[in-house]
């Protein structure tokens, strides 16, 4: 009966076990040093160390302790969400800034104008881009400070266009001029492309990039969501582009109908891997094309070029900017010192040396500025196209608002709807959204 | 003090004693969240904000006037339909090979079978996501090795790829029980049913089946209640697309609502879930009778 | 009991083992490979194997020590589990009692609304608990997920046990607590082991509970450490090092398993009338 006994022992250890653990979660932190609790990304998880060692050696009265939870992007809203909706606020977070409007409305988070004015006017205000400020100041008040950006971009192989005597797209007739010419099977078999020269998303599974990357050829016709606080999506404009979207894929056919199905990272993939001449996408898919494609950084410039989004028949290239912003919590019991250590985090010096470690854009003039183009070419002049750039709109409903345009989007490719009905539906439906939320 | 205790004995039957731990955790854990989902369902909360209204049924209104909830509808039909029916016949099938197959090593086998159940949604959809990959996906270089094309699995045939990963993932929930209940079959029965003359169907058919009427009640009911409620491996895999097609109910819910933890919205579509759920779980009651409740006297 | 090996039986089991086994092969093929073969079409399939991969996990998402979490969830899971179900199945399965049936339902009922719904109250509770951040907290809900499930199956294993073992052990003087012990575990054992594997292995790929309940980073399980390696737009999804951490998340299951394997056995019913 030795197996008998070996259960009893078996259930009852893993009572004890149970039970046990009761006992082990008891223990706080009784130490004299205050500890700050944050929620960071990995990439960004030295920056906040390197600002919490720093205060420490110059603070040594006022010890601060790290806590900080790690976790990738995906996670980040449903666990700041969480947290700050039941009650159990971090002190510092980081935040994508299309969030922040939604979690400033809700009084989550701490105006950071309050806690530090002369900061705020004397180095925020003076340093970063207007284009983010527009994003991260609400009613006159300071939410969260960008921490680096980005830009959407399209890429091109620039090694073949040089070959085939074709210059950059500019405009949408370039991309359907060259999305046609390396359609066809002469040009294909050189390069080894597939019949599909331009990738780009086109449906719900990219998200988020869906609209990053395609809100610019809105813009670039001169539509757009706002203008000057109005809704200006039910327009001729955005009609326009709707039908260009449509036509690369029913009428011209450079781009695959399977692209409603792409999630976020399958364009670069594609371009990447030589399948595509042309590819939309974001300044900080360089380094996964590398991985991807194997490329070191001169086979990348000799191989790759990037432009603004192209320019439709009605304005100008233009791009998104976007970025992740430091916040304080409103419910944090040490607001002031979670500020410190976010000035820390964002001063020029510390700034820098991130930026260019994690190889990002720059949100200050001053580092903007100070870009060694030789050291690092594809930073130093994609940061200027940062003067060409606009922010995703900063509304508290921006999450509903971004899931219409790419229902909106996607619905118009597979032909469910017309252009004209799709901006009118989609326009109803923010009205309506808006007034809500009234 | 004797007293006491017999006098509390007597008040307190001993037998539902033992179902207080039960009641406690399941009370606190379980049945509240449900009660206040049902209450939540008539608000317009929303978990950033601190203020909500009492909207009535509006929320409902809004959900049965929307059209993708009747595509989710028909999404989870086919979804659960075809998931169910395939997670049980494959678990059986493996249950009784495994079952009736007494070499030693079958317990590597087993092993093995049950593997795909040890990794968590999120792999599992990653990871066929990558091996479904119309470009760089395995399953499209192995099909062209053997002459024929490659399929954009994903975007031609979402559904049935869906249902395909989904069974291959939870068919080791089924397998399990099955085999677990096969092997409480007295070996007497069969041997006494060969006796008679019965040959292996027949033994399957008068002694197997309704010997394990009970599990295959919990199994199919379990399975439904499971595949209805979860959706991690679509959500990666197709996200629901392309075009809603494979927008089951629990990925309905949680763009519609939880993805924003909107928990007015969201409590509402959970509790139209949680009907649904009932008559299915009724359903099958019925068709398997109310012996699998409580235990019939034979 | 002549169990011949029959050849199509055989092959059966070869199919169902290709089957479930080979993407979990591929699995682990890829998380030995360096990226740049991620990208090749034809896949190849065999690539010099690299170990970069299970360092990353090891060193950077400190894969081990969040395994380790994750066995102190499930055991803990485990243990509330057995606890709370062991005498309520026994009491619903072995005694006529008059609500059987609407208990039985009702505990179903518990299980039909989707998880995600009863995440923020669930929270409240916990909060209000004082079981917020504690892996206690995770284990108490999950167990509460779980029992339900437990209950069902091992109430119809303690149902199949012949009633007159349970009685002579009675007449023989033992006390319910003894019966269960010393009769009817020992008889419903498939069943347990049954209910357990599903247990464990259901907290074992949990997520989104402790993603939700959990702050300090050395409480996470593994689950919730994966994710840092997955969908960063910066590094994209680092397909090796996920795999890498996946490989190594399952071989406390498959050790579990086999572990436990001798137990699930043909049940003792036969034996047992008898004696």
């Amino acid at each position: 009966m030795k197996k008998f006994t070996n259960t009893g022992m078996i259930v009852s250890w893993l009572i004890l076990a149970g039970t046990c653990l009761l006992f082990f979660e008891c223990g706080a932190d009784g130490e004299k040093t205050t500890t700050i609790k944050v929620i960071n990304q990995s990439r960004w998880a030295s920056n906040i160390e390197k600002a919490v060692d720093q205060w420490n050696a110059s603070n040594p009265e006022r010890r601060v302790k790290l806590d900080q939870l790690v976790i990738g992007y995906p996670q980040l809203k449903n666990k700041l969400m969480t947290a700050a909706g039941a009650g159990q606020p971090p002190d510092l977070s980081l935040i994508d800034y299309v969030w922040l409007a939604a979690f400033a409305q809700a009084g989550h988070l701490a105006p950071l104008d309050e806690i530090d004015r002369e900061w705020f006017i004397n180095d925020y205000k003076k340093d970063f881009f207007p284009v983010f400020q527009q994003g991260e100041v609400l009613d006159g008040h300071l939410w969260g400070v960008r921490t680096q950006t980005d830009m959407a971009l399209l890429w091109y192989r620039k090694d073949w266009l040089s070959q085939e005597n074709i210059s950059p797209p500019e405009t949408w007739q370039d991309l359907v001029r060259i999305g046609k010419h390396f359609q066809k099977a002469q040009v294909r078999e050189q390069f080894g492309n597939s019949q599909f020269p331009l990738a780009m998303p086109l449906g719900t599974k990219a998200r988020e990039t869906l609209v990053y990357q395609l809100l610019p050829l809105f813009w670039s016709n001169n539509g757009g969501i706002f203008r000057n606080g109005e809704l200006i999506l039910d327009s001729q404009q955005n009609v326009e582009t709707l039908k260009f979207l449509s036509g690369l894929v029913n009428d011209h056919k450079i781009v695959s109908p399977e692209a409603i199905s792409f999630e976020w990272n399958r364009a670069l993939q594609l371009f990447a891997t030589g399948k595509a001449a042309m590819a939309f996408g974001g300044s900080y898919e360089k380094r996964m094309i590398q991985e991807v494609s194997g490329w070191n950084d001169s086979e990348f410039s000799e191989r790759v070029g990037y432009a603004l989004i192209p320019a439709g028949p009605d304005g100008q290239p233009s791009t998104t900017a976007g970025g992740m912003c430091y916040v304080v919590y409103e419910g944090s019991p040490h607001k002031e010192l979670a500020f410190e250590i976010l000035k820390l985090a964002v001063s020029p010096e510390n700034m820098k040396e991130f930026l260019l470690e994690t190889y990002q854009h720059p949100p200050r003039k001053s580092i903007a500025e100070t870009l060694d183009e030789q050291k690092y070419p594809f930073l130093a002049q994609t940061t200027k196209y940062l003067h060409k750039a606009r922010t995703r709109p900063s509304s508290p409903e921006y999450s509903d608002l971004s899931d219409l345009i790419q229902e909106m989007i996607e619905n118009v490719i597979t032909g469910e709807i017309e252009p004209a009905s799709a901006v009118r539906l989609a326009s109803e439906e923010i009205l309506s959204l808006m007034d809500q939320s009234e | 003090m004797n007293s006491v205790a017999n006098h509390l004995s007597k008040l307190i039957s001993r037998k539902y004693l033992y179902l207080l731990p039960a009641v406690l955790l399941l009370g606190t854990f379980a049945v509240y969240p449900v009660f206040q989902a049902l209450w939540m369902s008539f608000t317009d909360m929303e978990l950033l904000r601190e203020e909500f209204n009492w909207v009535g049924i509006e929320n409902f209104k809004r959900l049965f006037n929307d059209p993708r909830f009747y595509t989710s509808l028909k999404a989870t039909l086919w979804f659960v339909g075809g998931s169910v029916l395939l997670q049980y016949l494959m678990g059986m099938a493996g249950a009784l090979i495994l079952h009736n197959l007494r070499i030693k090593s079958v317990k590597y086998f087993r092993a093995a079978i049950i593997l795909p159940f040890a990794f968590s949604e999120l792999v599992v959809g990653i990871l066929w996501l990558r091996i479904l990959d119309s470009e760089f996906g395995i399953a499209n270089a192995m099909i062209q090795l053997f002459g024929g094309s490659a399929q954009a699995w994903l975007y031609d045939w979402a559904m049935p790829a869906a249902i395909l990963v989904n069974v291959w993932w939870g068919t080791t929930f089924s397998l399990l029980l099955f085999e677990a209940a096969l092997k409480s079959i007295p070996e007497e029965w069969y041997e006494s049913g060969r006796v008679d003359g019965g040959g292996r169907w027949y033994l399957f058919r008068h002694i197997t089946l309704p010997s394990l009427k009970y599990v295959t009640f919990l199994d199919l009911v379990y399975i439904t209640l499971f595949t209805i409620n979860t959706f991690g491996i679509l959500f990666v895999l197709t996200f629901g697309g392309p075009s809603h097609q494979t927008e089951v109910l629990g990925l309905f819910m949680w763009k519609q609502a939880f993805r924003d933890y909107s928990m007015g919205y969201g409590s509402t579509i959970s509790v139209v879930l949680f009907a649904i759920n009932i008559v299915l779980a009724v359903s099958y009651l019925k068709l398997f009778g109310r012996g699998v409740l409580v235990e019939e006297r034979y | 009991m002549e169990r011949k090996l029959e050849p199509k039986h055989f092959a059966a089991l070869i199919a169902f083992t290709v089957l479930a086994l080979s993407p979990i092969i591929w699995l682990f093929l890829v998380s030995l490979r360096p990226v740049e073969w991620l990208y090749k079409f034809p896949p190849p399939l065999w690539v010099k194997p690299t170990a970069e991969h299970y360092v990353l996990a090891i060193k950077d998402l400190n894969i081990l020590k969040s395994i380790g979490n994750s066995l102190i969830i499930a055991a803990a899971t485990l243990g509330v589990n057995f606890f709370v179900a062991i005498p309520a199945a026994y009491v619903l399965g072995k005694i006529r009692l008059r609500y059987t049936g609407a208990i039985m339902l009702g505990i179903l009922a518990t299980q039909m609304i989707p998880g995600m719904a009863a995440l923020v109250p669930l929270f409240e509770i916990a909060r209000y608990l004082g079981l917020i951040d504690t892996r206690m907290g995770v284990s108490l809900i999950l167990a509460a997920r779980t029992t339900p499930l437990t209950i069902w199956i091992l109430k119809g294993f303690f149902e199949k046990i012949p009633q007159d073992i349970i009685e002579s052990a009675q007449v023989d003087g033992l006390r319910s607590v003894q019966i269960i012990y010393r009769i009817i575990l020992p008889l419903a054992w498939p069943g347990i082991i049954a209910a357990g594997l599903f247990v464990f292995m259901m907290s074992w790929i949990e997520f989104l509970v402790p993603l939700t309940l959990l702050f300090e980073p050395s409480k996470m399980p593994f689950t919730v450490a994966l994710y840092q390696v997955v969908g960063d737009p910066l590094s994209g999804t680092n397909y090796g090092a996920l795999f890498a951490a996946s490989v190594l998340g399952s071989l406390p299951v498959i050790t579990l398993f086999l572990m436990f394997q001798r137990y699930f056995v043909q049940g003792l019913t036969a034996g047992a009338v008898k004696g």
